[in-house]
């Protein structure tokens, strides 16, 4: 755990040192889908990402991001029927998702206070799977290839700060140890750094 | 400067959202657990009779060559015997004595078994969120603990079918199984025969 926030962080001391970027951390408000929602239905208030970008063009922007969303729920008591065999107990499922990135986001009209962008992530999702019952947890691991598109809000406070507000859907196809998709939507809200 | 501050104090702040203790088992007995298997092929519907030991065996123990079993105290067995009899005769079962040719044997068990473990912060070695915080854990954060698992064990066997060895196979098995506390609950066990018959409806005889 701490290894990871030490990467984060580091992550994030590089990118201040380049210029004419934005640096953006945001609260990450996840909604799971699909088969990830069929496992867990609650919605995540777990959940931050970190990006870094860089303008390559007036309204282009190509960087990386990262994140974590942990998708959780406590199954109320119940009986589980396979074939012969039955299991009743009260379970909790934790899904924790890692993304890492590689962003491209173009943004529609620049302006002083308000633009707007929207932008593709391609990469890989890193996702780890708790089943929880009586003492055992069932653990499934998978790297997920991943499309990420998106879209977004930023509000300028002033010429280094803004406002952002971004949806994200992070769709992660079939991998590993975890037998189907695993995709979820997340929305962000946070604060940009520009122009490092 | 101040930015690259204020960046930091943001990303700390969203991290110890997600830092905090996860929503799990409030109390002992949420842990508690049922499992029930049985033989499809095996025709419940078609016997009527069963007998079952007067006492549960919870240990054997073995000196010079003698063998000898542990019994369950009444005070807990008592009650899980009533548990099992409301349960069979619900079900349309008839208890008669061993002698009385019984269709199907029901044996109940109970196991305890007590798991002893280290636990250390998993890293000795910290990096600090900032320099020059680095370092070593001294003394290393090592504890012991320990946890007493229970397990119910209840099988129902056919004398009239001997497999290999001479032993009858079970035709049903249940466990009903969790953390053993300090003031042996017994209602938990209870509970737990209650959820083993109800999830196991094809017990049911004519």
């Amino acid at each position: 755990m701490k290894k990871i926030i030490a990467s984060l962080m580091l992550l994030g001391t590089i990118s201040l040192s380049a210029q004419n970027s934005v640096v953006n951390v945001a609260w990450s408000l996840g909604f799971s889908t699909g088969d990830l929602s069929d496992y867990i239905s609650d919605v995540s208030a777990r959940g931050f990402s970190l990006s870094y970008a860089r303008f390559v063009k007036p309204e282009l922007t190509v960087g990386f991001s990262t994140g974590w969303n942990v998708f959780h729920s406590s199954l109320a008591y119940d009986t589980y029927t396979e074939g012969t065999s039955s299991l009743s107990g009260k379970q909790w499922r934790t899904n924790n998702a890692i993304p890492i990135l590689a962003n491209a986001n173009y943004y529609f009209k620049k302006s002083d206070k308000i633009n707007s962008y929207a932008g593709m992530g391609i990469g890989m999702v890193y996702n780890r799977r708790n089943t929880d019952m009586y003492i055992y947890t069932l653990e499934e691991e998978s790297w997920n290839f991943a499309l990420q598109p998106e879209i977004g809000l930023e509000y300028k406070i002033d010429s280094k700060v803004a406002l952002t507000a971004a949806g994200k859907y992070y769709y992660c196809f079939e991998s590993g140890e975890i037998p189907y998709p695993t995709s979820y939507f997340a929305l962000n809200i946070g604060v940009s750094f520009l122009g490092w | 400067m101040k930015s690259k501050k204020n960046l930091f104090l943001c990303l700390g702040a969203f991290i110890s959202l997600i830092s905090c203790q996860i929503e799990g088992p409030d109390s002992y007995s949420d842990l508690d657990v049922v499992y029930t298997d049985y033989i499809s092929e095996y025709d419940f519907a078609a016997q009527a009779t069963y007998a079952r030991p007067n006492k549960i065996v919870v240990d054997v123990k073995i000196s010079q060559g003698d063998t000898t079993f542990v019994y369950m105290e009444d005070q807990y067995a008592t009650p899980i015997f009533n548990q099992i009899d409301k349960n069979m005769t619900a079900l349309g079962w008839t208890k008669v004595d061993i002698s009385g040719n019984p269709d199907v044997l029901f044996t109940p068990a109970f196991m305890k078994s007590t798991t002893v473990f280290y636990s250390y912060w998993y890293d000795w070695w910290y990096g600090g969120y900032y320099p020059p915080y680095w370092g070593w854990y001294y003394p290393p954060y090592v504890s012991v603990s320990s946890y007493t698992t229970g397990n119910l064990l209840m099988t129902i066997s056919d004398p009239s079918s001997v497999g290999p060895g001479g032993v009858s196979p079970a035709v049903w098995v249940a466990s009903a199984a969790g953390l053993v506390t300090w003031d042996y609950d017994v209602s938990r066990v209870t509970k737990g025969i209650d959820q083993a018959f109800t999830q196991s409806p094809y017990l049911k005889t004519n």
